[in-house]
């Protein structure tokens, strides 16, 4: 049920960084990554030019080439928006635009649209390649360790970091009961599969709200504050 | 339902990251407060967030077959309260911004504006309005988790709409845009918010049938009463009472044109069977049955709105 992205994927990449010998701009601090991560995003967004967009996507391939990043979780970046943005492209080319290129009954494909929606594009790879940039060569804890630095609300750094590290448990949970149910015909058609979802996602909030009693407990009964 | 990455641009991305900025600030003091208050509850925010990450991942049923992923803040907004539920949909949005390109950076204040207030606020708000009203906690998460869809809906048209109508050279007028996206919405969205609605109905359910404790000790099932309906009722009652008063001009039916009417058409008017008017006392005896009725009926809303908890009534 899980299809061709999964959070499992993620997971993977985690593991293959605490693996594998930092060298190059893997071995750069993870608050320069940071600051050259959200300077990139903050300038592709704000200038929003294509020029700028692929002068900035190319800075980040090349910064991925140089690391060594597993083909197959460089592209994961890049699948999962795919979808999303070919329907900003197609929308963006019949939605703006005064030249007309392509017409089909009522519908009209304009110039500038296209180009509107091909920079679009070009935005969404940059911004995607960036975080690509730093995830695949940064630890997660080593990025909330920068977040504590500058200052960020502690409660939500905490909570962020609770987040990262429990989704992933949760969702391996849903996905043992949920191909358990299927096994057992609770998804046999469209109400008993509403009724089974249900059931999951209180099951599944029922076991964090005791996780983290658990974990309150634990933390307690080393000396410490929760 | 995400505002997908690329789409807000310039100036008003920045606008809206400011407002998701201000939205995640008063979330993080109202967690702050929170952790005080409780602070043995600290690690509960954090699986809440995961909580929130992980039902917008689940897939509903959604369209002749296929299927879609939830909001999951409505769900979110009832289980522990609007500006919690907004701040973790905001850390939520992040993640999945970095990792699925959900949403996006650029779309990442449009989209907390319309998951957090759309969804986590209304959907909550929709919640205990209908619990007031005496609705079972089932109906009342599902009236939540409708509102919550369809107002994530109405404001993420309206944040699109708006961004779009003035990008340069639009084809369409704001109103235009806007109609193009709602009607986009309907077919596909629509069946979305009844999926969620059912969902989020059934799991608020669920919990309280398994674990009723645990949404005792998050304020979901609060027994304290609030006369939240109350300013509304008034409200209602002043505008009742004042339409008349208003009114003015309408002086009632002429009953001359009525019968003059009703015999153009061929139908004599005749003595009514029933006459209350000649028979003061029959019309003394309605009028008495009517105000024992009215103060039976206005007696039992009052219990259920402002009275103590009918156990079998509110939470079956």
């Amino acid at each position: 049920m899980s299809g061709k992205l999964s959070l499992r994927d993620y997971l993977e990449i985690e593991e293959h960084l605490f693996a594998a010998p930092p060298k190059g701009w893997r071995s750069a601090g993870a608050g320069l990554k940071m600051f050259l991560a959200v300077t990139a995003v903050a300038a592709n967004v704000t200038v929003a030019k294509l020029p700028v967009s692929l002068l900035l996507f190319a800075v980040a391939g090349i910064l991925l080439i140089g690391s060594r990043i597993p083909r197959r979780q460089f592209l994961l970046f890049f699948l999962a928006p795919a979808w999303a943005t070919l329907v900003v492209v197609i929308g963006f080319s019949f939605g703006f635009g005064a030249t007309p290129i392509w017409s089909f009954g009522p519908l009209t494909a304009y110039r500038e649209g296209l180009r509107e929606g091909i920079a679009a594009a070009a935005r969404v790879a940059c911004d995607m390649a960036w975080m690509a940039a730093l995830f695949l060569t940064t630890p997660f804890t080593e990025q909330i360790a920068v977040l504590r630095k500058i200052r960020v609300p502690g409660v939500l750094v905490d909570t962020l970091a609770f987040m990262y590290r429990y989704v992933f448990l949760l969702w391996d949970e849903f996905d043992r009961m949920w191909t358990a149910a299927k096994a057992r015909g609770g998804m046999s058609n469209r109400a008993r599969r509403i009724d089974t979802t249900s059931r999951l996602a209180a099951q599944i909030f029922l076991q964090a709200y005791d996780r983290a009693e658990r974990i309150d407990l634990s933390i307690r009964a080393r000396g410490g504050v929760s | 339902m995400h505002i997908t990455e690329g789409i807000i641009r310039g100036w008003p991305a920045v606008a809206y990251t400011a407002a998701g900025v201000s939205l995640m600030a008063v979330g993080a003091r109202k967690m702050k407060t929170f952790v005080q208050d409780n602070p043995e509850r600290k690690p509960l925010l954090g699986m809440g967030g995961a909580f929130i990450f992980f039902v917008s991942l689940i897939p509903i049923p959604a369209f002749t077959g296929t299927c879609s992923h939830p909001c999951g803040s409505p769900l979110a907004g009832i289980l522990l309260g609007p500006w919690v539920g907004i701040a973790l949909t905001g850390l939520s949005l992040l993640l999945q911004a970095a990792f699925f390109a959900h949403g996006g950076f650029s779309t990442w204040g449009a989209n907390l504006i319309t998951l957090g207030i759309g969804g986590a606020f209304f959907g909550w708000l929709a919640y205990r309005v209908a619990l007031r009203a005496g609705c079972s906690i089932r109906a009342a998460a599902a009236a939540g988790g409708l509102v919550g869809d369809v107002m994530t809906y109405v404001l993420a048209g309206l944040s699109l709409g708006t961004v779009l109508s003035i990008s340069p050279q639009p084809q369409y007028s704001w109103g235009g845009y806007l109609a193009a996206i709602y009607s986009a919405y309907l077919p596909t969205q629509g069946p979305i918010a009844i999926g969620e609605m059912f969902v989020t109905g059934l799991a608020i359910h669920y919990i309280f049938v398994r674990r009723p404790e645990v949404l005792e000790s998050l304020g979901v099932i609060s027994r304290a009463s609030k006369p939240v309906l109350a300013p509304l009722l008034l409200l209602a009652m002043a505008l009742g009472a004042a339409t008349p008063a208003q009114a003015g001009t309408f002086a009632g039916m002429d009953e001359a044109v009525n019968e003059r009417i009703a015999e153009e058409a061929g139908a004599t008017p005749r003595a009514p069977y029933i006459d209350t008017e000649s028979m003061g006392d029959l019309w003394n005896t309605l009028l008495l049955a009517a105000g024992g009725v009215s103060g039976f009926v206005i007696g039992r809303w009052w219990h259920l709105l402002f009275g103590g908890r009918d156990e079998r009534k509110t939470f079956s």
